[in-house]
């Protein structure tokens, strides 16, 4: 459970948000708060001494275009998104994560640098070679210091983000959410589960953009000539308790059939 | 003065405002200030034997009050039929999840900090996975003092092996049946043990007075026998024992036997004056409490060429897990009804209770008679198959009647409900005769299945209930019964039994709720879908009683003899002169003449029930009267399946069963929808999976995935009006019974689909797609 003593801050700015991470040891971000509640409440021994709320950062929670850009606040609930559709694979991929009322609160930032491999709403986001918007404490007496950098620079099996770095928005080209897309997905039974493969397939000019969730333990992406190639680009897919590698393979070839079918 | 008959309306629940808003108040609502909070240290072993348990730092703790382990209670042991779980496991933990110590501070938090620090040391030892692995020879005993447990005598221990139980059916002469049938087929069947997943996970607060009386609050089925097992446990006599039962958020049997009020108890008496709350998280209430058990079975089914079922041979083989608890006598009721409600001359069954190293089981929804039914009607799908039959005509033509005999040699008298009746609304609903197989232009198959259903209540032969009926001063009403509410909805039945019978307006009765056994009328439990039929009984001689009071009273101011008094629309008045009459609220309290003189006093009737004619079983052939009423019926489903990976949903499900008479329809529908769709849950996805070493790999919701609202199928609920003629207006228990066939009608369908006949559940997309693989190769 939630320890007894337990500081809550709502800092007004990004900056002032990493200033008051270095000052606590063992602060933990705060956007929906379903993972730090989940975990506290499993272990005993997660450590979390000071929550930052970061929903009243003004660019961690805006949606807006401009520029041709579309830019999604990281502390944004996924319905939020999803509802606002701008980024129609998003919203898809969106929308099999959990259930309405669950994504009312899960983040697209705590989504996507969380601890559970899943993190399927990186998915579209990497594929749109998006870009990130973050900031991390300065070491000694610097300032903080804002930076963006290609999601996919970053991106090894998860986020490789700094101590204290706190991501503040994504960014990617509209044009890139007009091209032809298909998602697929499915679980080991109902609906609301985590997905033994989450699949985002994108049509462009060279080709076919993959990117899958569930079936390895780290979500994964390739591009390729054609679906198949892109399919074997990405490597075999681990067996866990809800399902064997090998249905996964088979689930993934028909998800990735039926995917390209509809983009024919 | 006729009044139209409220039975068979569907007045809104009494409870609906205060269950819907979230404010009725359940058992751990109910926490005073100064209560101290428990903390379990849970295995993390299957099997293995306790070292060292260092509970020195934990104890150090600032807020905490107490440390324990089972060497501090070594004589206790804790059991409903037989006594064989200790409170906290002493020597050797026998599940993952079994409590191996606890702590007690002021507050929850400093509790579980503290049971950080406890040092515990373990040596892991072989688990046992399956009955069938612990029936092998050399498998470990789990239990080597099965001998010398106290137990009731109707259970059947075998010591120095690990069956809990065995329960024998001989009727007939099957084997020299099975020999002369000229068809035979023979299949085994089997699935995983699982848990409840109640809304509301189990609490006790329990506290031991400075009067040195112990009162308990759970969230129990049965606080009446949570008294006698707690005086049995802690050999504390029953006046010293006060249980209460909140309003419990949902049961499914998993709260009729006894369960975290035993340690509780324990605990509090350590702490004389101070409340201790041991409360379950969600995964805790998943592991470390009991859940329903796992079955292997094999089955073996004799028949003429046409059709006509000559005998069975059965082996029923319950995964109880590490405790025999309520599942002792779940294998003994299995055994009971084991052919299903089917006319079957010669029986030959064994149904056993057998120790694993898995969580231990308890009562489930059904009792036994879901693990007897997927058995036996998956037999007869390979009958039906084997004869070329249709499933429906094989059933329609085996169907039990008035007449004919259960297996234990119970003759079903003339309440026997219309099974022939039942099986024609479902194949209505389904349209069954227009094909029970089809692919669909996408490559999907739909397919259909049927199963039938009986079940009467798995009772101790004394099985009793009570209510007394008393009076305001507006003449209202109000009806105390010892019976639990735990969704139910008995309370609303009860209701419309009392106002029919009192011929008053439903407005004017109450029923009480929050059972106390130190308040209300005894009730055996509330368990096995008798309150309805039971404390309905008593409720009807409650008010038989009342009346005949009122009448008394008011036959002195109106003059007349007491038989010429009728009462009804809240007056009582001359039956053929209704112009004379009193209001009851003149009478219900004692009648006062204008002159100041009264008589009478408080009305209160008295009303008991107690369950009739039953009687034990013989326990080498199992022949005795041991079911009260039979409830029957049938239960289909339409099913698609993709072929290509596996996917499948329940598209359509009906049920029709023979109640007797519906009281309550809304309510009725209610409970027989609820458990088709728990059925789906337990048919499809909702079983433990184990590791290697048999710890629980989804004891977790996350992980532990339940039917949700947006996959339930197209509902069918019909209803079939046998009488039941002793039930109260010829009604008889339809709580548990909807969940019956529905393993077996969708096996079945499932099996039609795929092509492949499927023995094991959970029927997962991947299982699935395995076995339609494994079939083409």
């Amino acid at each position: 459970m939630m320890p007894n003593e337990l500081r809550y801050l709502r800092p007004d700015s990004a900056e002032e948000a990493v200033a008051v991470w270095s000052a606590h040891t063992g602060a933990r971000y705060l956007a929906g708060g379903t993972e730090i509640h989940t975990m506290a409440r499993r272990s005993a021994s997660y450590p979390v001494s000071a929550l930052i709320d970061i929903k009243r950062i003004a660019e961690a929670s805006a949606l807006s275009i401009a520029k041709g850009r579309l830019t999604l606040g990281a502390a944004l609930p996924l319905s939020a998104i999803a509802d606002d559709g701008a980024f129609p694979l998003l919203t898809a991929t969106i929308r099999g994560i959990a259930d309405r009322t669950t994504r009312n609160r899960l983040s697209i930032g705590g989504n996507i640098a969380g601890m559970l491999p899943y993190r399927e709403a990186i998915l579209p986001l990497l594929l749109a070679d998006a870009l990130c918007l973050s900031i991390a404490p300065g070491s000694g007496s610097e300032p903080p210091l804002r930076r963006e950098w290609r999601l996919r620079e970053r991106f090894d099996k998860r986020l490789l983000l700094d101590p204290g770095e706190l991501i503040l928005s994504f960014s990617l080209p509209l044009a890139f959410a007009a091209l032809p897309w298909s998602h697929r997905r499915r679980t080991r039974t109902g609906p609301v589960d985590y997905p033994l493969a989450t699949l985002c397939l994108v049509r462009e000019s060279g080709g076919f953009l993959l990117g899958v969730s569930g079936a390895h333990p780290y979500p994964v992406f390739a591009s390729g000539a054609d679906g198949a190639a892109a399919l074997k680009a990405l490597g075999a897919p681990k067996g866990d308790q809800r399902a064997t590698a090998e249905y996964r393979a088979a689930l993934m070839e028909t998800m990735l059939s039926s995917a390209l079918e509809e983009l024919s | 003065m006729t009044r139209t008959s409220q039975l068979g309306s569907s007045p809104e629940r009494s409870d609906a405002p205060a269950k819907t808003s979230g404010a009725l108040r359940y058992t751990d609502d109910r926490v005073r200030p100064g209560t101290l909070h428990a903390a379990v240290l849970y295995s993390p072993h299957a099997h293995a034997d306790i070292g060292r348990i260092d509970c020195a730092a934990a104890l150090a703790f600032p807020g905490v009050r107490g440390a324990f382990t089972g060497a501090d209670w070594p004589d206790v042991l804790i059991g409903l039929y037989m006594g064989d779980k200790p409170p906290l496991a002493r020597g050797r933990v026998r599940y993952y999840g079994e409590p191996v110590a606890v702590v007690v501070a002021d507050d929850e938090a400093a509790a579980l900090e503290a049971l950080r620090l406890i040092r515990a040391d373990f040596t892991p030892l072989p688990a046992l996975g399956s009955p069938r692995e612990a029936l092998a020879p050399g498998a470990p005993i789990l239990h080597p003092d099965l001998g010398s447990y106290r137990r009731i005598a109707a259970i059947l221990p075998e010591p120095g092996s690990n069956v809990a139980n065995r329960s024998r059916i001989r009727k007939g002469d099957a084997d020299a049946a099975l020999a002369s049938s000229p068809v035979v087929v023979e299949g085994e069947f089997s699935f995983p043990p699982g848990d409840h997943a109640a809304m509301e996970p189990r609490v006790a607060i329990a506290e031991f007075g400075l009067d040195g009386r112990l009162t308990v609050g759970s969230s129990t089925q049965s606080p009446f026998g949570v008294r006698t097992l707690l005086s049995k446990a802690l050999g504390l006599p029953e006046r010293d024992i006060e249980v209460i039962a909140a309003p419990v958020g949902g049961g499914f049997g998993g709260k009729a036997g006894i369960q975290l009020e035993p340690l509780a108890c324990l605990l509090a008496m350590r702490f004389p004056g101070r409340p201790v709350r041991l409360a379950n998280t969600r995964e805790a209430d998943m592991v470390s409490s009991p859940g329903r058990p796992g079955l292997q079975s094999r089955v073996r089914v004799g028949a003429t060429r046409e059709g006509m079922i000559q005998a069975m041979d059965m082996e029923l083989l319950f995964d109880s897990g590490a405790y025999a608890d309520y599942a002792v006598n779940v294998s003994r009721a299995a055994a009971v009804a084991c052919t299903g409600p089917y006319n079957v001359p010669n029986v030959k069954a064994d149904t056993l209770c057998v120790y694993t190293n898995h969580p231990f089981a308890t009562a489930f929804r059904g009792f036994g008679h879901i693990e007897l039914s997927y058995a036996t009607e998956r037999a007869l799908d390979l009958l039906a198959a084997r004869l070329g039959m249709d499933p429906l005509e094989l059933r329609l033509k085996n169907a039990a009647r008035p007449g004919h005999t259960t297996p234990t040699g119970a003759t079903l008298d003339p309440n026997t409900g219309d099974l022939p009746a039942c099986i024609a609304r479902v194949r209505e609903r389904l349209d069954w005769d227009a094909g029970r197989r089809a692919v669909l232009p996408d490559g999907r198959i739909r397919a259909k299945g049927i199963a039938c259903f009986w079940k009467a209540p798995a009772i101790p032969t004394f099985t009793d209930a009570a209510a007394t009926l008393s009076f305001a001063e507006d003449g209202s009403a109000v009806l105390a019964t010892g019976v639990v509410e735990l969704g139910q909805g008995s309370f609303d039945g009860l209701r419309l039994i009392v106002a029919e019978a009192l011929g008053m307006d439903l407005a004017m009765v109450r029923v009480l709720r929050d059972a106390d056994t130190d308040r209300s009328p005894h009730d055996w439990t509330t368990a096995a879908s008798r309150s309805l039929f039971m404390a309905g009984r008593a409720a009807l001689e409650a008010v038989a009683d009342a009346v005949a009071q009122i009448k008394r009273v008011a036959s002195a101011p109106l003059r007349c003899p007491e038989e010429d008094l009728e009462v009804s629309g809240g007056r009582v008045f001359l039956r053929d002169d209704p112009e004379q009459g009193l209001p009851l609220s003149t009478v219900v309290l004692g009648y006062v003449y204008p002159n100041g003189n009264a008589i009478g006093g408080p009305v209160i009737g008295r009303g008991r029930y107690i369950a009739r004619g039953l009687s034990g079983m013989d326990p080498d052939t199992g022949e005795g009267r041991p079911g009260l009423e039979w409830t029957m019926g049938a239960e289909g489903v339409e099913v698609e399946l993709d072929p290509r990976d596996g996917g499948f949903r329940v598209t359509k499900a009906a049920c029709a069963m023979d109640v007797g008479r519906l009281i309550h329809p809304a309510l009725a529908r209610g409970q027989v929808v609820g458990a088709m769709g728990m059925g789906i849950g337990y048919a499809t996805r909702e079983a433990f999976v184990f590791d290697s070493r048999q710890g629980v790999q989804n004891g977790s919701l996350r992980d532990y995935k339940l039917l949700r609202y947006g996959e339930e199928p197209e509902y069918f609920a019909d209803f079939v009006e046998t009488p039941q003629g002793d039930g109260p207006y010829g009604a008889r228990g339809l709580g548990e019974q909807g969940i019956i066939g529905m393993p077996g009608a969708i096996a079945q369908a499932a099996s039609l689909a795929a092509g492949v006949e499927l023995n094991e559940l959970p029927l997962t997309p991947e299982h699935l797609w395995r076995a339609m693989r494994e079939a083409r190769s």
